[in-house]
């Protein structure tokens, strides 16, 4: 058993649910916007142009958690080919930053999805007040923009060079 | 230094639930304002005010965040010297430190969103009572900010 | 600066003045006729004078005509597609030309006839492809599609469905009817088609016996001669009909060119029928009508001057106690881009106050704030002005673009104060691909590396824009007549806060009492009984929490700008992992790309909210109602109605 590589691993983890969870969460809220504007274009296909903003708005968590995961895998090396051995704390270090995104990323873009899904369904009634729904289902998105920098920060606060073996 | 990391996790869900509950109330009410715009779009005003009141909990979420991270010396880059010196104990009282602004945020973020969702329909039959919605989710946030004074208060001491 | 003042206007005048009254108010655009039908529940009123009514049907049908016209010449004559149109302007002459409106409408006429040609064309077509289908199974060499029946043979063609099996019913048939034959003439997936030969004399037990078989004849009346015959006619006859559709198809393309003059129609007929519609407000008796409504206080002198042209009485009066005039807007011209953020939450209320000069500055300065970067700052200055200039967008898309431009300038100075371009895409640059070159732009201030320095900032500049709210409503109190009123609302906080910062800074908790003991006595004091106030005064200190949310919430500032420039940074470090140059400037487009279109709306939204809540919490009084005068409402051209010299003088 190959401990030294086990708190990498472990780290590995937690940036893998990083963008696991998240994109997951995105794919989840513009699912449920496609399926309410599925219904807004079998009434009305000439809204088409709505439900795809409204739609897309969900997705930013998944960027969110790509960008978190793509950092988070940098710091480990693995893209310049030398990949740190973190040590088991180390790596569960590691794992506990890439928590708020991963969480944080996954619940409010289900919860933004259907936000925005009922922004929608308000549009194919009142198609002029889009931008008002727009800016609802926008409120949501600020806290994954904090999970993403509480992930951000810690993953850039933390002291690597204590953490390897 | 397992110490350090179970405290660490605390910092990690003291930020991520918090903010996973003012999402999901915010989405929450979010929806209900669509549909009372739908039926009168001059409410938007009064929906927003609404939507933002279950927000505070993910703001609270990262100002304890902040000081957490500031106890570990992240910031100010003596969290190298804390590896050693963060015993188990040390690092599960932080954690439990942590418990009432990551729990409180999460359910009272649910919570809030619901009532201000039910302060639309409010709004819908009595349009002038908005300030009466808002003293109720108020009444709610007293519990959190209990809640963030605890958590305070205990990190303070490491 | 200001919410525009209004007067009530009533105005008597004569009936046959009517028409060209209505046009000078549309003309000035300065009239917003209200309701007058309550007048009638004063008998005085009631017994003279009845609601007008108008004429609008001939307008509308002539505006369905129009617009039925454009419709057609969108499908068969589509146009170039562009983003934008750019609007054609008008004199009012140009615009009010009858014969020009009479054109529009002689070829919307035309165009009409076409798309009624075309649809019987169509109808005659589907018809025709209904009844090939009905012939295409008999097409039988030699068999006539006439009754070939003989005197002593009933020849009938007919139809079974195909779930039945033909062997069954020929036994039941021969059973039956022994002189009768059914001879298959084609199946297909839901039918037989079959022949029947009977003998006349056993046709009723024939059909008795094929009757449980849901047998049904089939009768081609008025064919003659074989399927085939007939299926050769039919496609003649179907060729023709397609050739005749395509040429209205084709005359109504080539009337492409006159879309211009249909939209100008379109929106002259509009014009027409608002004036119409404008009848509804007045109350008449034949031979004068009377008109009620609310104008902009400083047209009155010009209002008086065209009035006195007609025929009529009128009067000017100040807004009665009670009644609320409409909410009109007035600031420089440079400043109206920033409507677009207030009218999409609420105009203010007409007592209230325009905040469109302060959240002018602050809005501007909060987007650029979280913007901040030197790069695209410039693209979205660069991308506005370009579509200012060229498309000239009008109402609420004009006001975005404008908008826009002034948020890429305040983006680019917030840019060169943290020294953001493109994020940081000069270091990874240099360090990439020019050999370890350090490359960086100098900075104020750097989110990446200072979060908590940034955080201070934001905060700092949200208690500075509460300040300023608050002293916005001790000036709304002044202005009013209130200033106890005003300075009570406010000073206690201050106070409280002032106390709670000398209390942290380690002076004491002195002051912090005193504001504490402010409050208690001052915020109750609009209760009743001294409880009453008592309670509402402790009540009040629960508002602390409400401040801390507000406080916190302009966290946003510096959580927006860390976001923007993390993931620019990301984008950059992602474009130099493959090393090549090429990856790199085509990750590089992508990655930034995607960062300044989601960053955008959200940037928006976020600054905007913090002027909706956070600001306007503190003075706002909102729920105006918009000023609607009878004006033109143009949706493709637009009216010039300047004056020339000699006109409206006397």
């Amino acid at each position: 058993m190959d401990m030294m590589n086990l708190g990498t691993a472990i780290g590995i983890i937690g940036a893998s649910l990083a963008v696991g969870l998240a994109c997951s969460g995105s794919a989840k809220g513009v699912g449920a916007c496609g399926e309410v504007g599925a219904t807004v274009l079998a009434e009305d296909p000439g809204k088409f142009s709505q439900v795809l903003i409204l739609q897309i708005i969900p997705g930013t968590q998944g960027l969110y958690g790509l960008v978190a995961w793509f950092f988070a895998l940098m710091q480990l090396g693995f893209f310049s080919g030398n990949m740190i051995s973190l040590t088991v704390p180390g790596g569960l270090l590691f794992a506990a930053s890439c928590l708020p995104i991963a969480i944080g990323g996954l619940l409010s873009a289900i919860a933004q999805g259907r936000c925005a899904a009922a922004g929608l369904a308000m549009c194919s009634k009142r198609p002029e007040e889009m931008s008002k729904g727009i800016i609802m289902a926008i409120m949501v998105e600020f806290y994954a923009i904090l999970c993403l920098l509480a992930t951000f920060l810690m993953l850039n606060g933390l002291p690597y060079e204590a953490l390897t073996m | 230094m397992t110490g350090i990391t179970i405290a660490f996790l605390g910092a990690a869900l003291a930020v991520a639930l918090p903010c996973t509950g003012s999402a999901i109330g915010v989405g929450t009410v979010g929806r209900a304002g669509a549909g009372a715009i739908s039926v009168d779009p001059g409410k938007f005003s009064r929906a927003l005010i609404l939507q933002i009141l279950p927000g505070t909990q993910g703001l609270y979420g990262l100002v304890v965040w902040f000081l957490a991270l500031m106890k570990l010396g992240v910031f100010d880059g003596t969290i190298v010297a804390k590896l050693a010196d963060f015993s188990m104990q040390m690092g599960v009282r932080f954690f439990a430190s942590c418990l009432p602004v990551a729990i409180g945020g999460l359910i009272f973020g649910m919570i809030q969103g619901r009532l201000c969702a039910s302060d639309l329909s409010l709004l819908a039959k009595r349009s002038d009572e908005l300030s009466k919605g808002i003293i109720l989710a108020i009444m709610v946030e007293f519990y959190a900010i209990l809640c963030l004074l605890a958590t305070f208060l205990m990190l303070n001491n490491f | 600066m200001a919410i525009v003042k209004m007067k009530r206007i009533r105005l008597i005048g004569l009936e046959r003045e009517r028409r060209d009254l209505l046009r000078l108010l549309q003309h000035l655009g300065c009239v917003e006729l209200t309701e007058t039908e309550d007048r009638l529940s004063d008998p005085g009123w009631g017994s003279v004078l009845h609601r007008d009514s108008n004429t609008a049907g001939e307008l509308k049908t002539r505006l369905s005509k129009t617009n039925g016209a454009l419709a057609a010449l969108k499908k068969y004559a589509p146009a170039k597609f562009s983003l934008f149109q750019v609007r054609p302007v008008l004199t009012e002459e140009e615009f009010l030309d009858d014969n020009a409106l009479n054109e529009a409408l002689a070829v919307a006429e035309e165009i009409q006839d076409s798309l009624t040609k075309i649809a019987q064309y169509q109808s005659r077509e589907n018809h025709l492809t209904q009844v090939k289908a009905g012939l295409v199974p008999w097409n039988v060499e030699g068999l006539s599609l006439e009754d070939v029946s003989t005197s002593r043979v009933r020849i009938t063609k007919g139809v079974l469905p195909a779930a039945f099996d033909l062997e069954t019913v020929r036994a039941k048939l021969a059973e039956a009817a022994p002189l009768s034959e059914l001879v298959s003439v084609h199946d297909d997936r839901d039918q037989h088609y079959v022949l029947l030969f009977c003998h006349r004399e056993e046709a009723e037990k024939a059909d008795a016996a094929l009757k449980p078989f849901s047998f049904s004849a089939v009768q081609f009346r008025d064919m003659t001669g074989t399927a085939a015959e007939n299926l050769a006619r039919l496609e003649r006859e179907g060729e023709e009909l397609i050739l005749a559709r395509q040429a209205e198809e084709e005359k109504i393309a080539s009337l492409g060119d006159t879309r211009p003059q249909l939209r100008r129609a379109v929106d002259r007929l509009n014009q027409e029928l608002d004036k119409e519609l404008a009848r509804e407000y007045l109350l008449t008796d034949g031979t004068i009508f009377f008109m009620e409504g609310w104008a902009v206080g400083e047209k009155e002198q010009e209002l008086i001057r065209r009035l006195d042209r007609f025929t009529c009485a009128y009067e000017f009066e100040e807004p009665a106690e009670g009644e609320t005039p409409p909410t009109l807007l007035k600031n420089p011209k440079w400043m109206n881009p920033i409507n677009m953020v207030t009218e999409m939450y609420s105009l203010p209320a007409y007592e209230g106050i325009d905040p469109n000069p302060f959240i002018f500055w602050f809005f501007i300065a909060f987007f650029g704030f979280m913007f901040a970067d030197i790069a695209y700052g410039i693209i979205l200055f660069v991308v506005s002005h370009i579509i200012v200039k060229k498309y000239n967008p009008k109402n609420t898309l004009g006001y975005m673009f404008r908008l826009g431009r002034y948020l890429g300038i305040s983006t680019f100075i917030f840019g060169l104060i943290t020294g953001g371009f493109f994020g940081d895409v000069l270091t990874v640059f240099g360090e990439n691909f020019l050999g370890g070159k350090v490359l960086e732009l100098p900075y104020l201030i750097n989110p990446l590396q200072n979060p908590m320095q940034v955080l201070i900032i934001a905060i700092i500049v949200g208690a500075v824009q509460m300040f300023f709210g608050q002293c916005v409503h001790i000036y709304m109190e002044i202005r009013d007549g209130r200033p106890a009123e005003g300075f009570l609302d406010v000073v206690p906080w201050w106070v409280l806060f002032a106390g709670i910062g000398l209390m942290v800074l380690g002076k004491g908790p002195v002051l912090l009492i005193v504001g504490v003991v402010a409050l208690i006595a001052t915020q109750g004091r609009h209760k009743k009984g001294i409880f009453g106030k008592l309670f509402g005064g402790v009540a009040s200190l629960y508002d602390i929490t409400s401040w801390l949310g507000d406080f916190l919430s302009y966290s946003r500032l510096m959580a927006l700008m860390l976001a923007t420039s993390v993931i620019a940074s990301v984008m950059n470090i992602l474009g130099s992992l493959p090393g090549n140059i090429i990856a790199f400037v085509v990750i590089f487009l992508i990655g930034h790309f995607f960062n300044i279109g989601i960053n955008l709306i959200g940037t928006y939204v976020h600054a905007a909210r913090l002027q909706y809540l956070e600001f306007f919490g503190k003075f706002y009084k909102e729920g105006g109602v918009p000023f609607k005068p009878l004006a033109y409402r143009t949706k493709f051209v637009d009216v010039d109605t300047a004056e020339r010299e000699g006109e409206g003088a006397a």
